[in-house]
């Protein structure tokens, strides 16, 4: 009777355990999708897209892509491809920051091994989830603000800036605490974005020195009021505005940071009615887009230089051996001697040796010129906006290098006949084609820190120059006022703000970004241009040529 | 004064200053404008060498033809020295357009070999046609009638007709196009013939060589025995 009952036991555990590998030998990897905030996209922007893999047994080598399509149905389309994830894989969620190129085709996601056989895919539509215009993104619980928003958790905040393209503002009601994403939040309102941020009781959850940096107040603490919520109080930083109140307390303080603005609402999102929650949202500006420099970029590709070998040689080699020639011809008969035929052998035989080596030299053809613009804007956070912008001579393949993630978008407006807007992107490059004299901008965001810090000290700016070169073009903005500086040299020192005639050659530059960033807003920023030819490659492979022209905007201090 | 009269008798001088000053143009114009990026796009140029090359292929010829001729006595009496005088001719027209080939080279991105293929298909053609030159001009001689008219008509059709052929459907009758210099010189510039075709483009300009030289050296013997 024991014998069997211990048999009996062991015949069930050995069931159990059958049975339990019956999912792990039926299960089969699977990828799941979620694009856009509350899956809401806008055409042409950036979307943050969450990939999920799950049902595989062990980790992969392999590599995660999404497949887009550009162009409407039944118009021409081309295929658009990101590899958002390469090496080892596994279960779990895959974030990237990708365009959206036209949310009306469907978007593919496929889970490859490293032979390529694919292991799963997943075909989504983001028809019913295309909006017009940009919305606001509340973080948290619902707030009903403008019935247009998206409501999302805190731990579906991106952590890439540009991720926030389709937002008009962002409203922290959920307290975050994430460093990273806090950090993304601030480089997004540096290249214009807004968010608003609820504190109150909730504060000290989400207390962080990279908050410090964001916030309008400084010292910040908090005081239980007669209810016994607690309010937020602080002294207000330099430019902050009271946008709120209640009779004698401040409810919101509002400050520009760079191009956008930080709210920080004293209470939690609960302790306010619905009038104060309404006063806030109408003061609280929309995010800034960052402006279309594509106009300024093509005026940097007009002016490039061309390499070329210079336009007299061939006159003058034609004009050197005509007069060899007609001296020969002339003066031959005269002389016995062979002085003069063998001159003229000798210099044709010499100048062929020269204008093959100075042919070598010059035989530049650039198929494709390169001229990347970069719009920097460092505040406490920084961006780095880059524009390719790209003219082709000759149909070529064109492969851009850009950050790990940092996927690029191009323009949408071509400009030959014939344009193919298929591309591959990598993780750390992405390859296109262009035809003959097809001019393409393609825009690439990054991240960029601090490295100089100014303040404004009367009709003195002083400038800490942390990159350990000499800056040799630098303009301080003080109000309506320009001021073109001395270089800049590394270390920190003190530059007397002389009147400067007015600088006709960043008029058509600021004109453009004026809508944008608060140049003239009353405070100091500070504006380093540097514009060098990076290289001529006139290999086989790429004749290229690449221009740099960067744009620097330091926020400063007044002290 | 003895080199003077080799290289540049009867009207050399303004053959060869016609030859320079030819060329001398056509790379001219060959050559890229834009100094900005501004002038590329309003006018786009892309390195095309062909219309000099030809060029070059086509005076040679005409050079080549025209010396070949000149070397001709009144008499009628072919000497084999002739022969040596042509081909110093020819050579001394190639040398003084040596440097405006050289410098071509800016027209080449991609390697320069296509220069020495064609400049030695001009160099062979021209031998040839210098040779045929001889010929012409002591036929018409006899009859005592220049040989002008018959040196440059045939120069057109030889250059002219085969490019008839680039209508044909079938690759190889296509591939008899590349008879006449100027298929020749476009398919060696653009390196996209075949081998076969690349044969062809040569074999036809040494076999004429090859048949004009023996008609020649006949010639000459007629002369040494008469």
């Amino acid at each position: 009777m024991c014998k069997g009952r211990v048999r009996a036991r062991a015949w069930s555990v050995f069931g159990i355990l059958l049975f339990s590998l019956v999912p792990a030998v039926f299960a089969s990897p699977e990828v799941a999708l979620r694009v856009g905030f509350d899956e809401q996209v806008l055409r042409l922007r950036y979307a943050p897209f969450q990939i999920e893999i799950a049902g595989l047994g062990d980790s992969i080598q392999g590599r995660l892509i999404v497949e887009q399509t550009r162009g409407l149905p039944g118009a021409r389309q081309h295929q658009v491809t990101h590899i958002v994830a390469e090496g080892t894989l596994g279960n779990g969620i895959i974030e990237a920051t990708l365009p959206v190129m036209e949310p009306l085709n469907p978007i593919r996601v496929i889970l490859e091994d490293q032979h390529g056989a694919v292991l799963a895919e997943r075909v989504e539509s983001l028809r019913l989830n295309i909006r017009d215009w940009t919305f606001p993104v509340i973080v948290g619980e619902a707030l009903h603000i403008e019935q247009t928003e998206a409501i999302i958790d805190a731990s579906e905040l991106p952590a890439d800036w540009w991720a926030y393209d389709t937002a008009d503002s962002v409203w922290l009601v959920e307290p975050v605490i994430s460093a990273t994403k806090i950090e993304a939040l601030g480089d997004w309102v540096v290249s214009g974005g807004s968010l608003v941020l609820f504190s109150g009781a909730d504060f000290p959850m989400i207390d962080s020195p990279v908050l410090r940096e964001l916030m309008p107040v400084r010292e910040p603490r908090l005081r239980q009021l007669a209810d016994g919520t607690y309010i937020l109080e602080g002294t207000p930083k330099e430019r902050a505005r009271v946008i709120a109140t209640r009779s004698e307390d401040t409810l919101c303080w509002q400050r520009d940071l760079g191009a956008g603005s930080i709210a920080v609402v004293s209470l939690r999102m609960q302790d306010l009615t619905d009038e104060e929650v309404l006063a806030i949202h109408d003061a609280v500006p929309s995010a800034a887009r960052v402006p279309a420099v594509e106009r300024m970029t093509f005026e940097a590709l007009r002016s490039t230089v061309v390499p070329r070998p210079s336009y007299l040689v061939t006159p003058l080699l034609g004009a050197a051996l005509l007069v060899g020639l007609l001296i020969f011809a002339r003066f031959g008969p005269r002389r016995k001697s062979s002085l003069i035929p063998v001159s003229l052998m000798a210099f044709a035989l010499g100048a062929a040796v020269w204008s093959g080596f100075y042919a070598n030299q010059h035989k530049t053809f650039i198929a494709l010129y390169d001229v990347r613009t970069s719009v920097q804007v460092l505040s406490s956070f920084g961006t780095n906006i880059a524009w390719h912008t790209l003219y082709s001579t000759a149909p070529i393949d064109v492969t851009i290098e850009h950050p790990d993630g940092s996927y690029p978008l191009p323009s949408a407006v071509p400009t030959v006949r014939g344009v193919m807007f298929s591309s591959e992107s990598e993780i750390g490059a992405s390859r296109f084609t262009l035809q003959q004299d097809e001019r393409r901008d393609v825009r690439v965001n990054g991240k960029e820190r601090l490295d100089i810090r100014a303040s404004l000290d009367g009709s003195r700016v002083e400038v800490a120059n942390m990159t350990r070169e000499e800056i040799p073009e630098a303009y301080a903005f003080v109000g309506e006022e320009v001021y073109r500086l001395d270089a800049l040299r590394p270390g920190t020192f003190t530059y007397s703000l002389e009147p400067t005639p007015p600088l006709l050659a960043l008029s058509g530059m600021l004109r453009t970004i004026q809508d944008w960033l608060p140049l003239k807003s009353g405070g100091l920023w500070l504006l380093i241009l540097h514009d060098e030819e990076v290289a001529v490659d006139d290999s086989e492979e790429t004749h290229r040529k690449v221009r740099h022209v960067t744009m620097r905007f330091v926020e400063g201090a007044a002290s | 004064m003895r080199l003077h009269k080799t290289l540049l008798a009867d009207h050399g001088a303004t053959v060869y200053v016609m030859l320079i000053i030819v060329c001398t143009l056509v790379l001219m114009f060959s050559m890229p404008w834009a100094s900005r990026l501004s002038e590329l796009i309003s006018q786009p140029w892309q390195p095309f060498p062909v219309p000099f090359f030809l060029t070059y292929a086509f005076l040679s010829a005409a050079i080549a033809l025209n010396r070949g001729a000149s070397v001709v006595p009144s008499d009628q009496l072919l000497q084999t020295r002739a022969l040596g005088l042509v081909l110093v001719r020819i050579g001394f027209g190639q040398l003084l357009i040596l440097p405006l080939i050289s410098y071509s080279r800016v027209l080449f991105p991609d390697g320069a070999g296509a220069i020495f293929l064609s400049v030695g298909y001009v160099l062979l053609f021209s031998m040839s046609l210098g040779f045929l030159g001889i010929l012409f001009e002591l036929h018409a001689a006899r009859r005592a009638r220049s040989s002008t008219a018959v040196r440059y008509g045939f120069l057109m059709l030889y250059a002219g007709v085969p490019l008839l052929f680039l209508v044909a459907k079938q690759p190889a009758i296509r591939a008899v196009a590349t008879t006449s210099p100027m298929a020749a010189v476009w398919r060696l510039l653009s390196q996209e013939g075949t081998a076969a075709e690349q044969w062809i483009i040569y074999l036809v300009p040494a076999v004429v060589s090859v048949l004009s030289l023996v008609l020649v050296l006949k010639q000459c013997r007629r002369t040494t025995d008469g």
